[in-house]
């Protein structure tokens, strides 16, 4: 199936279409939304890692062999959304706002969509460990994010029917399990070092989204607890900037 | 805040809802039955009145440009990372399969929203 942009869209998300079937498909769902395919779930592509973002400086670091992009002989190109950011709300006033107060909506947060249910982490979890290993979680998740590079990626804490735990430092995107003492690199979920050597972690792929919009997809998503609030006055009460 | 002041590398996020990538596999077995190949006339087309007033999940589709306004790319070109013109600082979807790899940038993307490629055999639909 090749996709093309229907110029539609959905809950503030772009609809795709299969130039074979002319199905619609929602980018961030993947399900069919209208035609010939209605009812079934496009298949995210697992057997390949994707870091949603990269300073391309850092992925240049990881993989000097890697392919850019390149449209008229240029990797690179303006920004257009200047100022998007910068307002409160989420959309472009196509949908109804969302109801819901447990944070602002245009925070940002890592979404991920697991058998049991959606997860939400806040980038504010992330302020210096990069790594968070969440056993509170309908099901165990390791999540990392790094604010430098602004890399994220989010694998089950496992090798087959053995369960992994963590160090919380994350060493150009490599950590090391105390379990068997591999490490791992974060951008692949695969061991470079060590006795599970060349083995992989199954992945969660990862979307970073305002979380007005992810609550407004998944109404019921489970939200990681930063204790942010905690932090910040703790930061401004120790420091005199 | 600390935190924020950590982000100021980053450029304002260009899509809607901020860094939303999926990449999807074009190959799509569980679809196959279903699948037909591109005629000559190509794919059937429902008539516009019919996906004027789409719904889906009690939520209206909107219709915002023509269809194809924002071109796809079928056919990518890339370069290799020394070639490129391209910022360190420019943020990039980076997706590998282990052994390959390749970048796209966010504000190239912007423009295509969708690169219908293949990484190490697979073919896959980086979309954003």
């Amino acid at each position: 199936m090749e996709f093309g942009v229907s110029g539609r869209l959905w809950k503030n998300a772009f609809i795709m279409f299969d130039r074979q079937t002319d199905t619609f498909w929602s980018h961030i769902t993947g399900e069919s939304v209208d035609g010939q395919l209605k009812g079934k779930t496009l298949k995210v592509a697992s057997q390949v890692r994707t870091i949603p973002r990269i300073r391309f400086g850092d992925w240049k670091k990881q993989f000097p062999e890697s392919k850019v992009l390149s449209v008229n002989g240029r990797s690179e190109s303006q920004n257009r959304y200047v100022g998007y950011m910068m307002q409160p709300v989420v959309g472009i006033g196509t949908s109804a706002p969302v109801d819901d107060q447990r944070m602002p909506h245009k925070d940002l947060i890592l979404g991920i969509t697991t058998g049991k249910g959606a997860l939400a982490y806040p980038l504010e979890t992330f302020p210096e460990n990069h790594i968070l290993l969440d056993k509170k979680a309908p099901e165990p998740v390791l999540v990392f994010f790094d604010a430098g590079s602004g890399a994220a990626a989010a694998y089950e804490p496992r090798v087959g029917e053995i369960s992994l735990e963590f160090e919380s430092k994350l060493k150009d995107f490599k950590v090391v399990d105390t379990t068997t003492g591999s490490t791992w690199n974060l951008l692949l979920g695969e061991a470079v070092e060590g006795m599970l050597r060349g083995k992989r972690l199954p992945v969660h792929p990862v979307k970073e989204i305002y979380w007005g919009a992810w609550v407004d997809y998944y109404p019921k998503t489970y939200l990681y607890d930063s204790g942010i609030e905690k932090k910040e006055t703790k930061i401004d009460g120790g420091k005199d900037e | 805040m600390k935190w924020i002041k950590k982000y100021f590398w980053i450029p304002i996020p260009p899509c809607l809802i901020a860094w939303v990538v999926a990449t999807y596999s074009m190959k799509q077995p569980e679809l196959s039955s279903a699948q037909a190949e591109p005629t000559a006339s190509g794919p059937t087309e429902p008539s516009s009145s019919s996906r004027k007033n789409l719904r889906f999940r009690g939520e209206k589709v909107h219709s915002v440009l023509p269809k194809g306004a924002i071109p796809a790319i079928y056919k990518p070109v890339f370069v290799s990372a020394e070639e490129a013109v391209i910022s360190s600082d420019t943020p990039v979807i980076g997706v590998s399969d282990g052994k390959e790899a390749k970048a796209y940038s966010h504000f190239l993307l912007d423009s295509h929203e969708i690169v219908n490629d293949f990484i190490g055999g697979h073919p896959i639909a980086v979309t954003w």
